[in-house]
Parts: C-alpha cells; structure tokens; sequence
C-alpha cells in the first residue's frame, strides 16, 4: 500500500453500527482508519483527505428524519446521515454494509443504494441490486473471527441460552427493567441471561436487572459472538437476532410475555460462511484503480 | 292548485337549502379540489397546453440556481431553446427513449408533464442522475405529496419548493420534507411559503442541503 491510499471512515450509531469486526481487520493490514458511532462521537473535520466511506446506518435515514424520531438531545444530535457525510467529504469509494440481517435493505432504501459503490451482501441471491449499485457476496459482516477470544458468559450461554431483547426504544417508553421482568420473568427463573442492544440509555436497565437477581450479558458484547457461543436464543420479538442465529444455525425461539416455561433446544444447524474480507478489499482496489485512471 | 303549491313551496325551500349549501360547500372544499385534481389526471394531457406551459415555465426559469449547477439537462418540447443558454447545459425532447440520456447533475423538466410521462412510460431510477431533479409543479397529475413520495423512494431525501423573483434574480426555498423511513411520505421540516410566483419549482437533491 502506498501513503497516498485514501482513509477508511466507517460510520455508524450504536448498535446499528456493526462495522468493528471490518475496522480490526484493516488495522491488521495496515490501513489508516477511522471509526465514527455518531452515538459517541461526531464527524471528524478531515478536510479534503480521500476517504473510503464504509457504513452501516440507514441510507435514506437524514439528520432531521433521525432526530424527529429519536428527540433533539444527545447523543442524537451529532448524527449525519451517509449522504450528508458524503457531501461534506473527498469520498474516492462508498459502500454500504447493512446492520440487519432480517431486513438488510428496508424498501425505502433500495432507490438509496445508488450513493454507493458497493453493498456487501449477506446472502448469495440478490436480484435488481445491480440496477443501482455492485453487490458484493460478501456474507455477514459480523460473522468475523467469532470463536477467537474469551467469552466469559460460556456456560450459562452454553447451558440455558441468552434472552435478546428486542426493540428496545418500544421497551424504554413501556417502563425499561420493571416491564422485562413483569413480562419475562421466566428468563430470571431459568438463569437465562439478559442481552440488550448496545443504544444510548440500555445501561440503566442494566443496572435495574442486575438489581433485581437477573444475569445480564454486558450490552457491548458483540451479538453474533453471543449467539454463536448460545446453545438456543430468544428474544421477546422478530429481528435481526433471529435471522444471526439462523445464518448460524443456532435455534431460536420468540417468547410470548408472562410464559412460565422454555422450549427444549432443537439441534444446532448448518452454519453459514464467514465475511468475505479479501472479496471487499479486492473491489474497493479495483475501484480505485479504474477511477484513478486518466 | 298543484301549480300554486309548488311555487309557494320552491320560493319558501329555495333560500332554505341555498342556505343549507352555502354552510355545507366549504366543509367539502378539500374533497372537491382532490376530484377535480383526479378529473384533470384521468384527461389525456393536452400537448399544445403542455408546450405553453413550457413557455411560461422558461420565462420563470430559476437562473440563479441553475447557474450554479453543472450538467444541466433541460427535458422539453421546447427545449431547444434552451440551446446555449446556460453553460454546459443539454436538450432533450421527449418521448425519452432510455435512461442513459439523463445523465447529468441536475434534471430539469419544463413542465410537470414531462415527468408524470417519463415515470409512467420509463422504468428508471434515475441512477444517472448525480444532484437534482427540477420540476415545475402544477397539480395537474399528481398531488404534491405523492409527487415528494415518489422522489423520496427514487433516492432523493430532501424536496423543496423553490421560488424564483426574476427581477432580483433570486430564488428562495421553503416547504423542505424529508422522507419517512419506510413508506417514505414526506414530512416536512418547514412550511411552503406563500408566493405570489406563477411557476412554483420542486427541487429534490440527492445530498441534503438545506440547514
């Protein structure tokens, strides 16, 4: 690589930011990058650097959509949305990289991948994406390296499964810890542990749970790592944790509030393969190369 | 004696129900406007109307903000005489064919027409479409909303109304929506100004720029 090579900006807002496993693997091979979750920090001024712009936010979601939803006050107020960072930036190659497995591109956002240069591509079949932009078969994106490392919920993971709580936002306006565990109790009972999404204010249910006797995976415990290490999942509603533990063959089961028992867990099934890392890296470069061309 | 009654009968009614319409009329406003919305959609457009159109629509061009813009496509019966007008422009004459001769930074439709046509008998996304699309609305086809909706979901997230003062040459924006994720209706951030200008421009960026 030579110093000229443009910088790698991956954007992304808390838990919708699943681009950690890809930052890693550049640093490993050298490159200069820099990760922004909007949910800690803002857009860095990089002035007229070249950039290669990875993220995993919503394409068609603006500044103004995304605060009308989530409320004016930090840490919502820092957000940009791709294409007002895009505006703002020297960007040399754009790709977007989605954090939903179940819905890795939401209707509205189809007409949107046209900012892009890449999708990268959970799934093999992706028919009338290239009429707006060049999908990569690249795989999960959190699917890297999922084994390596400590796990330090292993055997309760591996014993009883984790309880994934889902749409959380819905959560906090219904009462946080004290609605879980009116609702869920059974997870407390069986000594399933708890695992939040990592989004501003999960911390202080965390706390409420711990409180109450529950066992909770830290919130910043990347997903698919849990999943992987899980003998079945559940979760309170539908989501991309379903559709994780699918690609990895892992059972998992909705639960319906005030159920007194858990399913049995099926056997494990096939799982998927890994992120294509070498397949982004190799586009990115050709990009480069056919774009820098006279 | 017949006759007699139903005279006295239609002189004493009369003022009654007039009455009675006067009061129910304005509470049907909307309705009335939206039909005569779809009566005017379900007509075969007039082209002749549609071509003086365009010239009404030329004399009001918002020159100050396409000056600023690179890769001009002008869309339009007329446009050829458009032809050298603004730097680096091009002309095209319906019916478009294919996308490919969209290409540019910023699309502009001499009249609402062209558009509602373009979208009806070409299915693209208007991926060659780098910064902008500008149309003069009328109501004629479509509601605004839907009009907005539909640009929305085409990759454009910010839509606005432009006005254009041809004798200070200045052009200023208000009524600015951005998409609802999902079904991508538009919310809007600010309201529509109210104008005295006979060509109301809606202008979709494809980066938002409006603070």
């Amino acid at each position: 690589m030579t110093a000229a090579r443009p910088l790698f900006l991956l954007l992304g807002f808390a838990s919708e930011y699943s681009l950690g496993p890809i930052a890693q693997l550049l640093r490993g091979t050298g490159e200069q990058v820099i990760e922004v979750d909007f949910s800690v920090a803002g857009l860095p001024d990089l002035g007229d650097t070249e950039v290669i712009l990875i993220t995993s936010q919503h394409p068609a979601r603006t500044a103004w959509i995304f605060r009308h939803g989530y409320g004016q006050a930090s840490p919502y107020d820092r957000y940009l949305s791709p294409m007002e960072c895009m505006r703002r930036l020297n960007v040399r190659c754009s790709v977007f990289v989605p954090h939903d497995l179940e819905q890795p591109v939401i209707t509205d956002e189809i007409g949107y991948l046209s900012f892009f240069d890449f999708y990268c591509s959970p799934y093999e079949f992706n028919p009338g994406i290239s009429l707006v932009c060049q999908p990569l078969c690249t795989g999960w994106v959190k699917h890297i390296d999922i084994d390596s490392g400590e796990f330090a919920h292993q055997s309760a993971a591996s014993k009883n499964g984790v309880f994934f709580v889902n749409r959380v936002v819905d959560l906090m306006r219904r009462g946080g810890a004290a609605h879980l565990l009116g609702e869920y109790a059974v997870a407390v009972d069986h000594e399933v542990p708890f695992k939040l999404p990592d989004w501003p204010g999960v911390i202080d249910i965390e706390r409420e749970l711990v409180q109450a006797g529950a066992k909770v995976i830290s919130a910043d415990t990347p997903s698919t790592q849990v999943i992987a290490h899980s003998v079945q999942i559940f979760s309170n509603a539908s989501g991309s944790v379903l559709a994780e533990a699918a690609y990895l063959g892992v059972p998992a089961h909705i639960i319906a509030p005030s159920a007194v028992a858990f399913p049995t867990p099926p056997t494990r099934g096939r799982q998927r393969r890994p992120f294509d890392f070498q397949l982004l890296m190799k586009a990115i470069q050709n990009h480069l190369d056919e774009t820098s061309k006279p | 004696m017949a006759l007699w009654i139903s005279k006295l009968m239609n002189a004493l009614c009369r003022p009654l129900v007039q009455r009675v319409g006067a009061e129910l009329l304005p509470h049907f406003k909307d309705e009335l406007q939206e039909l005569a919305t779809m009566r005017r959609a379900t007509e075969h457009a007039v082209l002749p109307l549609v071509l003086k159109n365009e010239i009404e629509h030329m004399q009001q061009l918002p020159l100050s903000f396409l000056r600023e813009q690179k890769g001009l496509v002008f869309v339009g019966y007329g446009s050829g005489e458009l032809h050298g007008a603004l730097e680096g422009s091009r002309c095209l004459v319906p019916p478009v064919r294919n996308e490919s001769g969209l290409g540019g930074d910023c699309l502009v439709f001499l009249d609402e027409y062209h558009f509602v046509a373009l979208i009806r008998e070409l299915p693209t996304l208007f991926v060659p479409v780098r910064r902008a699309i500008v149309l003069p609305f009328r109501g004629d086809y479509l509601a605004e909303t839907r009009i907005r909706q539909i640009l929305h979901q085409l990759g454009f997230p910010e839509v606005s109304v432009m006005d254009y003062e041809r004798y200070s040459d200045i052009c200023s924006i208000s009524g600015v929506s951005h998409p609802m994720p999902v079904d991508a209706l538009p919310v809007m951030v600010s309201p529509v100004a109210e104008s005295d200008a006979t060509t109301r421009w809606l202008v979709a960026n494809r980066y938002p720029v409006q603070p």
